[in-house]
């Protein structure tokens, strides 16, 4: 008989990203010099000035990006953490190296998708490594011109499945909620929260989660009661709501155009679906054209079924996109 | 190595030995999936020509009504989907779960090891 374990053999993985002075250096140094009882291996792209001697720091060297599948932009993956990742896993089966976790630190100017892409795309990394969380770290301080000079900046929050507020207290109120509307908008899905390096707990930062299809899609609350408008971002999320089920050939149809037309501007998208004919959820995941759904949790019969998408991406035709979700639902 | 390739290198009797021939990459990992999951005792192997039998049946009904049947792998598929459910694998609600990503965004850009649980035999 089959029967489903909890237990995912896999190494987890957390992808720490976030501008120039956002204090990823600082967390890094506490992750690998406090007494916090795990073994995390932590990759960068290249040495800061932590200036720390440990065996589970690692210099993956510079970011090499490969295209796979003929140059498909969504099929770019990070060869240099492909072969860094591979290396870990063999020192760790020869027991010449114990961890139970990574850090992948990136550059400020790094894109994360292809970081993000090199777990799901390459076979090897795919079954030895489970990527956690996208973890963002935001300067309260210098947060909105980073924002407004920087695309890869916005990218970063953009992808996040956690955002972390540092420096909160070298600015008011007034600046710190409108950096952080700011942010809701770009990303009405990642959980935020201001961050203290001293004390942030290990937890904020470990078994978040952010791609399993069993999390439970939390939208923040206040994200459609927005009304600073100061920054029209051009990167921006949206949630779409139905109550009616899906029809679920339509909605195949749909989503394969949206995929293709959209995938390059869609960073990420996560949702549950109520389709017709199916008793249980269906949970939905994206990184720009990749894709993945699976059966979530059964309808229980005295709860209201619905549909809710969090869509994430640049200019993405949000009228267009509604108009083509509403069309799919099943006529009754 | 890709996983469907694996997974064949896995299922196949030996090299040479082997007569089949696939034309695309999905139809080389319905028919590895069906023999691993009969040699790890899912199912015996006259429980699936059976099942198997009669996805023939069905296709050559269509045909002789004139109309074009399905595709020698198509009819293996239909017969795994109905042996996976049969057997209590996966449910057909399960099935249907995983066919709206992989129609949505096509076999290549399945996000891979987003899995939800892993399954093992007990």
């Amino acid at each position: 008989m089959m029967v489903p374990t909890d237990a995912d053999p896999r190494i987890p993985v957390t992808i720490l990203t976030g501008f120039l002075g956002a204090g990823k250096t600082t967390l890094l140094n506490r992750i690998l010099r406090e007494n916090h009882g795990l073994r995390i291996a932590v990759i960068e792209n290249e040495f800061g000035e932590a200036g720390i001697d440990n065996d589970l720091l690692l210099d993956s060297g510079e970011e090499q990006i490969v295209e796979m599948n003929n140059g498909c932009i969504c099929c770019t993956v990070r060869q240099d953490l492909v072969r860094i990742l591979n290396d870990l896993g063999e020192r760790r089966r020869a027991n010449t190296l114990t961890f139970d976790r990574v850090v992948i630190e990136t550059t400020g100017l790094a894109d994360p998708a292809p970081v993000a892409q090199t777990f799901f795309i390459d076979d090897d990394i795919s079954q030895g490594y489970r990527l956690d969380a996208v973890i963002t770290l935001v300067d309260a301080r210098h947060g909105h011109a980073q924002l407004d000079e920087h695309h890869e900046a916005q990218e970063q929050v953009a992808f996040a499945d956690r955002i972390l507020v540092s420096k909160t207290d070298l600015v008011d109120d007034a600046a710190r909620l409108s950096l952080e509307a700011r942010l809701r908008r770009m990303n009405a899905r990642a959980p935020m929260r201001p961050v203290d390096f001293g004390r942030t707990p290990m937890a904020d930062l470990l078994d978040v989660r952010g791609f399993d299809l069993d999390t439970i899609l939390e939208l923040e609350p206040g994200f459609l009661s927005e009304d600073d408008h100061a920054h029209d971002e051009a990167i921006r999320s949206f949630v779409y709501r139905a109550t009616q089920p899906f029809d679920q050939s339509a909605l195949e149809d749909f989503l394969a155009g949206v995929a293709q037309n959209y995938g390059p501007r869609l960073f990420r998208y996560k949702g549950v679906l109520n389709v017709a004919g199916i008793g249980s959820r269906i949970v939905l995941q994206g990184v720009h054209m990749l894709m993945s759904t699976d059966l979530g949790r059964a309808w229980s019969a005295d709860e209201p079924r619905g549909s809710t998408v969090v869509f994430i991406g640049r200019d993405l035709p949000e009228a267009e996109i509604r108009a083509g979700l509403d069309g799919c639902l099943a006529r009754t | 190595m890709s996983s469907h390739s694996r997974l064949l290198d896995a299922a196949l009797p030996c090299e040479g030995q082997a007569d089949v021939v696939f034309a695309e990459p999905w139809e080389a990992t319905a028919f590895a999936l069906i023999v691993e999951l009969s040699r790890a005792g899912y199912f015996t192997w006259p429980e699936w020509v059976e099942c198997f039998s009669r996805e023939v049946a069905l296709a050559t009904e269509i045909e002789a009504r004139g109309e074009p049947p399905p595709s020698y792998y198509e009819q293996w598929l239909a017969a795994a989907e109905k042996i996976v459910e049969e057997k209590g694998l996966a449910s057909i609600d399960q099935l249907r779960a995983k066919k709206l990503g992989i129609a949505a965004a096509g076999a290549a850009h399945v996000l891979k090891g987003a899995i939800r649980k892993p399954l093992t035999v007990a």
